[in-house]
């Protein structure tokens, strides 16, 4: 059986669209003159249909072998895609461990530990640890969430031991309730309690930047929680 | 001062006292309440340096560096420097435990230097070399 050439590109979206007057127009032919679609549809035929060409055809079985072996590749890639489009989470834990990388690269300056007048000579701690420990006190108010903070030394020292007592500056974002400068002095009770208690610098001063009003529990539960219980915005 | 002249031994010799007291650091100070561990840097563990520098201290018979301590013999003026980086738990006073990590090093130093002083070394007998201990709390667990 001729095989006949490639039909001309124009032609070929026409091919594609509509049932081909010759079948053999577009089908690849197979030495033993079964063309390609009509393997791939025998193949595809209900198990109980027996095509005995089918069976014993070297050239069929080969090129059948092929067609369910790409059907395969582009069954996993599709699977892959798939896998993909979920990738935001795979996203979310990377930025998460870069997250800790830049924790553990940056962990800020070293600040030196000890109270009183007597700092200790060879003790320090990094600016993260303190600043993770002072907003998790701010946090210990109700309605309070603590976004930067930094710690520094007070007299604008630059050097990596730098001594002498710390500043620090917290942003907070609070419960729209919550009379602001009496939440400042809150934030700065805690802060210095933490420092004292739990870490053990001296702090100078305090900044409190409230950068957010959030929306608190609508029945108020919050305002009773903090002294006072004072409601609405005092400031 | 373990001289050169002994070649190969007497550097080695060297290296196995910094390894020793690196490594009695590290044991006394990973005992004292409200060390949550040794922290190694991250540069440490970037270059896999822990690895590297253990193959060749394991090379040369002594144990791989402890994570988290750094111990180096000075000169000029002589001393060692001990730097050790540690986690503390809450619930413990970082300067507290900053403190007794510094003293608990230092009595394992001063222990593991006497241990492996040998005689003829000795520079004058009462001379002890300074050992200077600095403790840097990474982070409150």
């Amino acid at each position: 059986m001729a095989m006949n050439t490639d039909p001309p590109r124009e032609d070929a979206a026409d091919a594609a669209t509509s049932p081909p007057a010759d079948a053999a127009r577009d089908a690849e032919v197979l030495p033993c003159g079964r063309t390609l679609t009509g393997l791939w549809e025998a193949g595809e035929a209900p198990a109980g249909a027996a095509d005995a060409h089918l069976d014993a055809c070297p050239h069929c079985t080969a090129a059948l072998a092929e067609l369910r072996l790409l059907e395969e590749v582009v069954g996993a890639a599709r699977t892959r895609e798939a896998a993909e489009r979920q990738a935001p989470d795979a996203a979310a834990l990377t930025a998460r461990v870069m997250d800790l990388v830049r924790l553990e690269l940056r962990p800020g300056r070293t600040l030196p530990l000890g109270d009183g007048e007597e700092q200790d000579l060879e003790s320090w701690i990094v600016e993260a640890a303190v600043a993770r420990t002072l907003r998790s006190a701010a946090e210990t108010l109700e309605g309070v969430r603590a976004g930067s903070c930094r710690v520094a030394p007070a007299d604008g020292e630059r050097g990596p031991r730098a001594r002498g007592p710390l500043n620090v500056r917290i942003e907070v974002a609070a419960d729209w309730a919550w009379p602001l400068p009496e939440l400042a002095d809150a934030v700065r009770e805690r802060l210095y309690a933490a420092a004292r208690e739990e870490i053990g610098i001296v702090v100078g001063a305090v900044d409190v930047v409230i950068v957010d009003l959030l929306d608190g529990p609508p029945d108020g539960s919050a305002a009773n929680a903090r002294p006072g219980g004072e409601e609405g915005g005092s400031w | 001062m373990v001289k050169e002249g002994a070649l190969g031994g007497g550097r080695s010799a060297a290296r196995e006292l910094v390894a020793a007291v690196t490594r009695e650091s590290a044991r006394a100070a990973g005992g004292v309440p409200g060390v949550a561990m040794l922290r190694q840097g991250l540069g440490e563990v970037v270059r896999g340096a822990a690895s590297r520098a253990g193959e060749r201290l394991a090379a040369s018979g002594a144990a791989p560096r402890p994570a988290g301590v750094k111990a180096r013999r000075r000169e000029d003026p002589e001393r060692w420097e001990i730097a050790v980086r540690v986690l503390t738990r809450r619930g413990h006073r970082a300067v507290d435990v900053a403190r007794a990590v510094r003293a608990a090093v230092e009595t394992a130093v001063a222990e593991t230097l006497t241990e492996h002083r040998t005689p003829g070394t000795d520079r004058g007998g009462a001379v002890e070399v300074p050992v200077v201990v600095t403790v840097t709390v990474v982070g409150i667990a």
